[in-house]
């Protein structure tokens, strides 16, 4: 291997970003995520394990990490904080009723030394079914103003009609980049993506990566 | 290698193993009061050595001996270190990493984007001076329930909303038809619904028409629910028969005694808004359970069997002149004890 071509493959891994998406069950983080890659939305089962898609945004790569969020997949989450980028933590804003667990599951991550320094994007998606909390009831709700390790913001957006979920990609891609890279940015339309799905996460052999 | 050598090896580095390690630990022991920087020198190669050849041997001793010779082997690198340590001057300064410390160039406060902020801002106002307009049924007990219960349902029937279901006990719920005892009012249009969040029911049937999002459940004791939709997810229930019209895999979580049947035909042939959004292949059957992940079947939810009585859907939807508790006396009881 010539010196250029290390040289070519180290650049190009500088413009990768890893990215996480977690949040509770039901909110809509798979079809967040075919939604921006244009594949069908309407047969997705609730993820068992992870999967993963890597988007071209702009002058960055996108590693995205999706992860499933019932209840007994949650302790699994740990295995996927390693290099963590931005963390996306996606918001059912019809759910009232588990907004408390939502906000407590929030800030339990938030305290973890591995994802210290990430940056962290709340998604209050589904926001196309009326009756849904605003961002700002939301924001409130999950008490982000506290948040003081992370910088944070939060969008409104539905992954049933794709409303902001580029504009959110613009935000991560930015808020890493200006904090890594220190490099001027430009956004555009996500192109040329890939799947990949994750074997389930079981007790047994843990899923890692 | 064959059998005979490998044991005869298996021997042969055991007996070194011991012999060596006994020496050293003498040694160690030693010095323990009368430290000498050279012997300790001497005797760190030596340990050093050992535990190669264990790592080197590692791969032909049998188990067992080879956790013993690990264990020892630990031991005698520990004291060594203690000797160490107390033989070593008190080193004067050192750079430590501090746990916890956040990064330096983490920026000390959140800087959110200006444009969400201001959005943000806006939605709130807008929020203050409008009412909710999600629909709730919550609070009910011995009490057959319809779309007009529902104290939201009046405002708006718009095309996209939100159903929430809560705390009910011993009712049924009709939102798929509406009362045929008053024949001379216009009926209400069936409920467009995208989302489905239940929680806490007991002894209820819930009959619902297909919705185009996602169905949520907690914890629902005895109960019969009838529902079409896109995903479904059911928490913490026991004793539930869910007839399921859906396109993905509906899947449980620390539940127990649920059935699955498909959506009732009877049902879905009351009018042709209920029929058209079923799933045109429900995938009911494929249910998976993440409380038992693994190769064998979960013993939490079995098939209603296809040749099964349905039960009379229509002394369920009609409102009872008798009260609710008789109809349901009728069908919850073998819901406890789903047929496998």
């Amino acid at each position: 291997m010539g010196l250029l071509t290390i040289i070519r493959k180290n650049r190009q891994k500088e413009k990768e970003m890893r990215v996480l998406f977690l949040g509770l069950d039901n909110a809509g983080k798979t079809t967040i995520l075919k939604k921006l890659n244009d594949e069908d939305i309407t047969s997705i089962s609730p993820t068992l394990g992870f999967n993963i898609k890597t988007f071209v945004h702009g002058r960055y790569t996108l590693n995205v990490w999706d992860v499933g969020g019932q209840r007994t997949l949650r302790p699994y989450w740990r295995n996927y904080f390693e290099q963590t980028d931005a963390l996306v933590w996606v918001v059912d804003s019809g759910d009232r009723m588990r907004m408390r667990d939502c906000k407590e599951e929030l800030h339990s991550l938030l305290l973890e030394d591995r994802l210290a320094g990430a940056s962290l994007l709340v998604f209050a998606n589904k926001q196309d079914i009326l009756g849904s909390m605003t961002d700002s009831e939301i924001e409130q709700a999950l008490d982000l103003p506290s948040i003081k390790s992370h910088e944070w913001t939060i969008i409104s957006c539905s992954a049933v009609t794709g409303k902001n979920l580029i504009e959110g990609l613009d935000w991560v891609v930015n808020s890493v980049a200006s904090r890594l890279y220190y490099s001027t940015i430009t956004s555009s339309v996500p192109t040329n993506s890939e799947t990949e799905r994750g074997v389930p996460v079981t007790p047994d052999h843990g899923g890692a990566p | 290698m064959s059998d005979a050598s490998n044991k005869a090896f298996q021997a042969d580095f055991y007996a070194h193993f011991q012999a060596s390690r006994a020496a050293v630990t003498t040694t160690l022991e030693a010095q323990k009061t009368n430290v000498n920087p050279n012997t300790i020198q001497e005797t760190s190669v030596k340990v050093a050595a050992l535990r190669k050849s264990l790592v080197d041997a590692t791969d032909l001793l049998l188990a067992y001996d080879r956790r013993q010779c690990e264990e020892q082997m630990a031991a005698l690198e520990s004291l060594l270190e203690d000797i160490r340590a107390s033989a070593a001057p008190k080193p004067r300064f050192a750079f430590k990493r501090k746990g916890n410390k956040p990064p330096a160039a983490l920026p000390t406060g959140p800087k959110p984007l200006p444009e969400a902020n201001a959005s943000g801002a806006t939605t709130t106002r807008e929020s203050d001076t409008t009412p909710s307009t999600f629909h709730t049924l919550a609070a009910h007990s011995h009490r057959y329930l319809t779309s007009r219960s529902i104290p939201t349902y009046a405002l708006s029937s718009p095309e996209h909303s939100d159903l929430t279901i809560a705390d009910l006990d011993h009712c049924i719920v009709n939102l798929c038809t509406v009362s045929s005892l008053d024949p001379a009012q216009e009926s209400p249009p069936i409920l467009a619904l995208t989302a489905l969040h239940v929680r806490d029911l007991k002894d209820t049937i819930l009959v619902l028409p297909s919705i185009k999002g996602s169905a949520l459940l907690h914890n629902l004791t005895r109960c019969i629910i009838v529902v079409g939709c896109h995903q479904f997810r059911m928490h913490t229930s026991t004793d539930v028969r869910v007839h399921l019209s859906i396109s993905s895999n509906p899947i449980i979580e620390h539940c127990s005694g649920i059935a699955f049947a498909p959506y009732p035909a009877a049902i879905a042939g009351l009018a042709p808004a209920l029929a058209e959004n079923l799933a045109k292949k429900s995938t009911h059957a494929s249910v998976q359970d993440f409380s038992h992940i693994r190769q064998t079947p979960s013993p939490n939810w079995s098939l209603v069997a296809g040749d099964a009585a349905e039960p009379d859907w229509k002394a369920i939807l009609d409102e009872p002149e008798g009260g609710v508790d008789t109809v349901l006396a009728t069908y919850l009881p073998e819901v406890v004890t789903p047929v496998p």
